[in-house]
């Protein structure tokens, strides 16, 4: 269980010295060494798969002396989030997680987080949401959240799960944001899954991340404040309008943070809200979330081979919604099919969440694109490379004969 | 709707002037807050019904009244209010616009959401400093008065009072700020000498809603006219520390 | 268990040692609410150098107004059944920036409130949690008024047996709603939590008492509980203050 001689000597190096080191693990092993990295105060552990990982490599990582936090088992995780809230209203920088239904039981501490403006950094193992139980991957426990002021990123690999994490902190303690951010991975197929990735050493972390100041807002005898006391209606809406704002300076802020990181760790990830794949001079483009990018990516390697225009856009940062690149992406395309590994039970169209968002921020798009939904790998059934080649024919056909003869398709699904 | 039991003509020294004209209406009944809850059915909704009956009987009849009063629990007794309300109406006055106090509403101006801390936070107070913004001394109906010839200065007062109204005067006496006072009367009940502390209705008194008088003050500077005071008001008293009335 | 601190043993002693306010006047509760006297003088015992956390309950409504406050602490909101939570959360937190040196060592008294239900109810899970954390300094304060006063007086597991409440009324066919005995949540805090450093009950008929136990628990450190009983006087339809338990 403790840290193995060879993981030791790879962390010394990152804590000491200068240089990146590269090592294989989890999605979640990532995020905890972004998390010793940042040098968190508190963090509060409940378990849950696929999340759950993270905090076992967290304790791991403290009870052997590479990082100190206070790490608090709760009683469940509304406990849990209650106490990061309350941890970073006194000056404590926070991490915490869950999943699916667990990130669900929390749903009332979760909003009072970013209504009382805690920059609280969540990894949600995107988990299905019961019943019946189950522990595969859907995006519906974090979309849960979309409305209510939580910045939400997806993440496709082990690397981008440290970086986004790092990010995360910078992000979210801008006094311009001041919001929680929840770090989205598929359980299972990046939780749970081995990668290389590299470490970057503590020293230039430092240079990225400064300190986290709650200015005037923290919680100390020096500083008397009343926080959170009851509101009625003469208020309500300035506070809201002042989280409106909040989420709209993260785009400018997410752009600046990604620029510095580029700068100081060398790893640039071009633009920071979606990975735009192959789209210029696209047909049709997929979109999705997560690491349904992998088997997607494949298939427009093989398609592109064969004289196919097609791309892929993943969208990375879902709140605040990227539409300026929505709009710039996917505008001049023929066809738009996005892959939902969600669901949303009678919206318009009866399609996916991140279906009818897309559709909505290209309502204001000079040219409009044909749009398909595909509902798919929804409780964690795989969407494989055969699966994505399909539903790049579907949408080349529409492209084809210029209509969508079924908008919304629920992808493999038995008759 | 007010609570006192002045006739129309003093009520108009404090009743806003409007653009408008209107009927004003006294309604002789027991002091009540309708339907708030700690004092459900008083009777203060069939004494209204009862009132617009006799002002208003287009609106609304006795007859119609009755009706559906019966129809409720208690029926006699909620009828009985009722009539009650339409016969004692005593004062019914027309009012014409511009008539009444003086005055101009002012809303009070907000922060906009730049100014205001973000999270819901707010400055809090300093030591010893009263909620500048938020007072609660009309919401009493009895007031304490104190005799502070007979303060034995044992503290009691200032110990049990919930919302923290007594400051302590240099020379140790207790002194109400009654903009504060709530008027529960528990300094009152554990005042442990006779006739110190006197709980006198709110509508004894010419002064309130804001501009209190400062007792301790008002004793400092004349104690025999403030005797005099406190003697003229024991009669009226509704409690009195150790002796009860 | 020796205690060095000094602890008040007259009403001269709480004048002399607590006259300063940090919980003042100028709060939305009822007339003679107790429950009010109940936290001036927790706040009056445990100083400026605490950090209160108020859970959802009437002390969390009462209290506070957006933009107003009585509190001359650092004050925060957690939701109902957080208390456990937040106190941890805080004294974690505290803890760990005191260590990294991010924030001056010094002892900061951290003290969680919460009625009945956001105590023995709602938040019983995560204040038992609580009470396990024995490398934390906190204090959890259960004012007790056997309802949920706040929002219409309903009954609690804290309710007494036989008790009327707007979820338990009497009725023509059933007599008794409220058929359940109150919990005694100072014992299971007691009994069922082995490192929990103290248990006490109080009421603020004794605030000598009250005062003592407050300053006790701060000083004892780790996790400690008080449970206190507070007399309603919106639900306790009736209830002379005179007779207070």
């Amino acid at each position: 269980m403790s840290v193995t001689a060879l993981e030791s000597k790879r962390l010394e190096a990152v804590l000491k010295g200068d240089e990146e080191v590269e090592v294989v693990g989890t999605g979640t092993d990532a995020v905890a060494y972004a998390l010793m990295l940042a040098d968190i105060d508190v963090t509060s552990a409940y378990p849950i798969r696929p999340y759950g990982g993270v905090m076992q490599t967290v304790a791991r990582l403290i009870a052997d002396g590479y990082m100190k936090a206070e790490y608090i088992v709760a009683a469940h995780e509304h406990d849990q989030f209650e106490i990061v809230k309350h941890a970073s209203a006194v000056g404590a920088r926070t991490f915490v997680g869950s999943s699916g239904v667990g990130w669900l039981l929390a749903i009332e501490a979760i909003v009072a987080i970013s209504t009382d403006r805690y920059p609280v950094v969540a990894l949600i193992g995107n988990r299905a949401l019961d019943d019946p139980g189950a522990y595969g991957v859907e995006h519906n426990d974090a979309l849960m959240v979309r409305d209510v002021g939580w910045l939400l990123v997806w993440v496709d690999t082990a690397q981008e799960a440290l970086d986004t994490t790092l990010i995360a902190y910078r992000v979210a303690e801008d006094p311009r944001v001041m919001l929680p951010v929840g770090i989205s991975m598929d359980g299972a197929f990046l939780t749970h899954s081995e990668h290389v990735f590299k470490i970057p050493p503590k020293s230039k972390v430092q240079k990225f991340l400064p300190p986290y100041d709650l200015g005037n807002r923290k919680l100390h005898p020096s500083n008397v404040i009343s926080v959170a006391p009851q509101v009625n209606e003469d208020w309500v809406t300035e506070i809201r309008k002042q989280m409106d704002e909040a989420m709209k300076n993260a785009r400018k802020v997410i752009e600046e943070v990604y620029r510095d990181f580029a700068k100081i760790f060398g790893r640039d990830y071009g633009n920071p809200f979606v990975e735009p794949y192959m789209v210029e001079d696209a047909d049709v483009v997929m979109v999705g979330m997560g690491t349904v990018s992998k088997p997607i990516k494949e298939a427009v390697r093989r398609l592109r081979a064969k004289g196919e225009k097609v791309g892929f856009l993943r969208i990375r940062w879902f709140r605040p919604f990227p539409t300026d690149d929505i709009i710039r992406y996917l505008s001049d395309v023929k066809v738009v099919a996005v892959v939902d590994r969600d669901y949303s039970f009678g919206s318009p169209f009866d399609g996916g969440a991140v279906f009818t968002e897309i559709r909505s921020a290209l309502y204001e798009a000079e040219h409009r694109p044909l749009m398909m939904n595909f509902i798919g790998g929804l409780g964690g059934r795989e969407i494989t490379y055969n699966d994505a080649i399909n539903m790049f024919n579907m949408a080349l056909d529409a492209a084809r004969k210029g209509k969508v003869e079924q908008r919304v398709i629920w992808y493999g699904v038995r008759e | 709707m007010v609570s006192k039991r002045s006739p129309p003509d003093e009520l108009l020294k404090f009743i806003p002037a409007r653009d408008s004209p209107y009927t004003l209406v006294v309604v002789y009944g027991e002091r009540s807050i309708g339907d708030f809850w700690t004092f459900p059915d008083d009777g203060t909704v069939e004494r209204v019904l009862g009132a617009i009956a006799k002002v208003m009987p287009n609106i609304l009849t006795l007859d119609d009244v009755k009706k559906y009063l019966e129809s409720l629990d208690k029926p006699s007794e909620r009828v009985n209010r009722a009539l009650e309300a339409y016969q004692s109406l005593v004062k019914l006055r027309e009012v014409k616009p511009g008539e009444g106090l003086p005055y101009k509403y002012e809303p009070p101006h907000l922060p906009g959401w730049k100014d205001m801390m973000i999270g819901g936070a707010i400055p809090g107070l300093k030591p010893n400093q009263r909620n500048p913004y938020f007072t609660g001394g009309t919401a009493k109906h009895y007031r304490p008065v104190i005799n502070f010839d007979k303060c034995i200065k044992c503290s009691l007062c200032w110990e049990y009072c919930p919302d923290s109204v007594f400051d302590v005067t240099p020379d140790g006496y207790f002194n109400p700020a009654l903009a504060y006072c709530k008027g529960c009367g528990i300094c009152a009940e554990v005042c442990p000498v006779p006739d110190t502390i006197i709980m006198v209705d709110e509508m004894e008194f010419e002064d309130g809603y804001g501009k209190f008088i400062d007792e301790y003050r008002a004793w400092k500077e004349n104690r025999e006219a403030y005797r005099k005071w406190f003697e003229s008001l024991l009669p009226k008293a509704q409690v009195i520390s150790v002796r009860k009335r | 268990m020796t205690i060095s601190i000094k602890l008040a043993r007259t009403v001269k002693d709480l004048l002399q040692m607590a006259q300063t306010e940090y919980f003042d006047a100028g709060h939305r509760t009822c007339q003679g609410c107790e429950s009010a006297m109940v936290l001036r003088w927790v706040a009056k015992a445990a100083g400026p150098n605490t950090i209160v956390i108020g859970a959802t309950g009437c002390m969390y409504v009462a209290n506070t107004t957006y933009y107003t406050t009585a509190w001359a602490l650092p004050w925060i909101h957690t939701q109902l059944s957080g208390t456990g939570s937040a106190v941890v959360g805080t004294a974690a937190a505290l803890k760990a920036l005191m260590e990294k040196g991010k924030l001056p060592n010094e002892k900061i008294n951290v003290i969680g409130i919460c009625g009945d239900l956001g105590c023995a109810d709602a938040g019983l899970s995560e204040v038992s949690n609580a009470l396990t954390h024995t490398k934390y300094n906190f204090l959890i304060l259960m004012y007790d008024n056997e309802s949920s006063a706040n929002t219409d007086i309903q009954e609690t597991t804290m309710t007494p047996y036989g008790a009327l409440t707007t979820f338990s009324p009497s009725g023509k066919q059933v007599r008794i709603m409220k058929y359940r005995w109150k919990k005694n949540m100072a014992a299971m805090m007691a009994v069922g939590h082995p490192e929990v450093r103290y248990v006490a009950t109080a009421i603020a008929s004794d605030p000598i008492d009250l005062y003592n136990k407050v300053k006790k628990a701060l000083e004892i450190g780790g996790p400690t509980f008080i449970h206190t009983l507070d007399p309603c006087p919106k639900g306790w339809g009736g209830y002379d203050p005179q007779v207070q338990p």
